[in-house]
């Protein structure tokens, strides 16, 4: 097995342990149970909870460093996409000013014409 | 006798025009890749209100926790430790989250700026202009009034070349973003899946605990308990059997980047990703309905 699927076992079985020390079944049996022998079971219940804490983090910060890895690609991609867009923009202007400049040529050539 | 310069320049035109469209033959259309880049918005942008929801759950799991406990654990010292130790850990895991919310609004950039670059709408404005710039010449230099392409008018020609070319042009700009990032993308998209599996699973886990406390109260110890149940028993057992909305939500999320992903590989097989992008479409639109529900305040 990987670590990570360790933990991942790991995390499974903390998750269930603390579904069964809150269900009403182990309430129940808690009820018959010594006062020092009920506090035992609540420092394992928070030992229990802590260790999911952790390794929930772990699995979460794992995934992140990776996401964080590929950022400057992403980054890139983005910075690609943009020169494209900045290419088809510039032809928009281009034709835009283009039929404006002969616009104004076609005035002066009539202009021309009747001279 | 000797072309027009602008005739010539047309024709000049017709062959690249050819050209470009034989090279973008085998490439998806932008408009699929303008439907992906729309959905990948929506589900990025459903990330951060699922965050927000998988750490007030986690908050209220350790609470539910640490309320137990504290019934049973006297010391103040041990549960001052506890809690201390407790919101270390979630302050930790809110760091990681804002991590991964900035990292979700990178890769709503993408989607977006994507999408901008497959966007043909403008084109046809496009069209109208090149066709003015014909219109112009013609007016101009009264020889090329009349000219035509085969049994088309040139300016009428021009007219709906011109979007076409840039049509062309989106199309191999995007097989080329496609090419050099579809390692960096898959990648991606194989990440944010495994995110949002391990969202959905601490969720989970988390709700079924509050759920199953909520039960206990409610359901269970009245009716394992000497004494009268409550009027509303019955009801209140029906509404601890039904998945909460929260828990809906997120596994539509895992379930729609999984769509993204499988879409994603269609569309750099070059054969088009018209399927994926309906079945992304459902799951993205059930993510989206589901956390609009969330961000109403609860009755």
């Amino acid at each position: 097995m990987t670590a990570a699927e360790i933990r991942e076992a790991t995390l499974e079985q903390l998750l269930e342990t603390r579904r069964i020390m809150l269900s009403t079944r182990w309430k129940l049996k808690l009820r018959k149970a010594t006062k020092k022998e009920s506090e035992e079971d609540g420092m394992t219940l928070l030992q229990v909870q802590h260790a999911i804490l952790e390794l929930q983090n772990k699995k979460l910060a794992d995934i992140r460093d990776k996401l964080v890895a590929n950022e400057k690609a992403l980054g890139e991609g983005i910075d690609s996409l943009k020169k494209s867009l900045k290419t088809i923009e510039n032809i928009r202007v281009a034709v835009a000013a283009i039929g404006q400049f002969l616009q104004i040529v076609g005035r002066v050539v009539k202009l021309l014409v009747r001279a | 006798m000797q072309q027009p310069f602008a005739m010539n320049a047309l024709r000049r035109s017709l062959l690249l025009l050819s050209l470009t469209l034989l090279a973008a033959c085998g490439t998806a259309p932008p408009s699929q890749f303008a439907d992906f880049a729309k959905l990948g918005t929506a589900l990025t942008d459903s990330t951060p209100p699922l965050l927000d929801a998988a750490f007030a759950e986690a908050v209220a799991a350790d609470s539910l926790v640490l309320t137990d406990v504290r019934e049973r654990v006297e010391d103040p010292d041990t549960r001052l430790t506890a809690l201390e130790e407790h919101d270390k850990l979630l302050s930790d895991r809110l760091g990681i989250y804002s991590d991964l919310t900035r990292h979700s609004q990178l890769l709503r950039s993408y989607f977006v700026t994507l999408g901008m670059l497959a966007d043909t709408s403008g084109d046809s404005g496009l069209g109208d202009g090149a066709k003015g710039i014909v219109d112009q010449l013609q007016a101009i230099n009264p020889k090329l009034a009349g000219a035509s392409l085969g049994d088309v008018d040139v300016a009428s020609f021009v007219k709906a070349a011109a979007p076409a070319a840039i049509g062309v042009f989106r199309s191999i700009a995007l097989q080329r973003e496609l090419e050099a990032r579809a390692k960096t993308i898959a990648g991606e998209l194989d990440l944010q899946q495994a995110t949002l599996a391990a969202i959905a699973a601490q969720m989970r886990a988390d709700v079924l605990l509050k759920l199953q406390k909520e039960r206990q109260d409610r359901v269970e110890l009245p009716f394992v308990d000497p004494g009268t149940l409550p009027a509303d028993w019955p009801d209140r057992r029906l509404k601890g059997l039904r998945p909460p909305i929260t828990l809906q939500a997120v596994d539509a999320a895992a379930r729609a980047s999984d769509s993204l992903r499988i879409s994603f590989i269609a569309l750099t097989e070059g054969g088009g990703a018209g399927g994926s992008l309906a079945q992304l479409l459902q799951d993205v639109s059930t993510v989206v309905t589901l956390v609009e529900a969330l961000k109403k305040p609860a009755p």
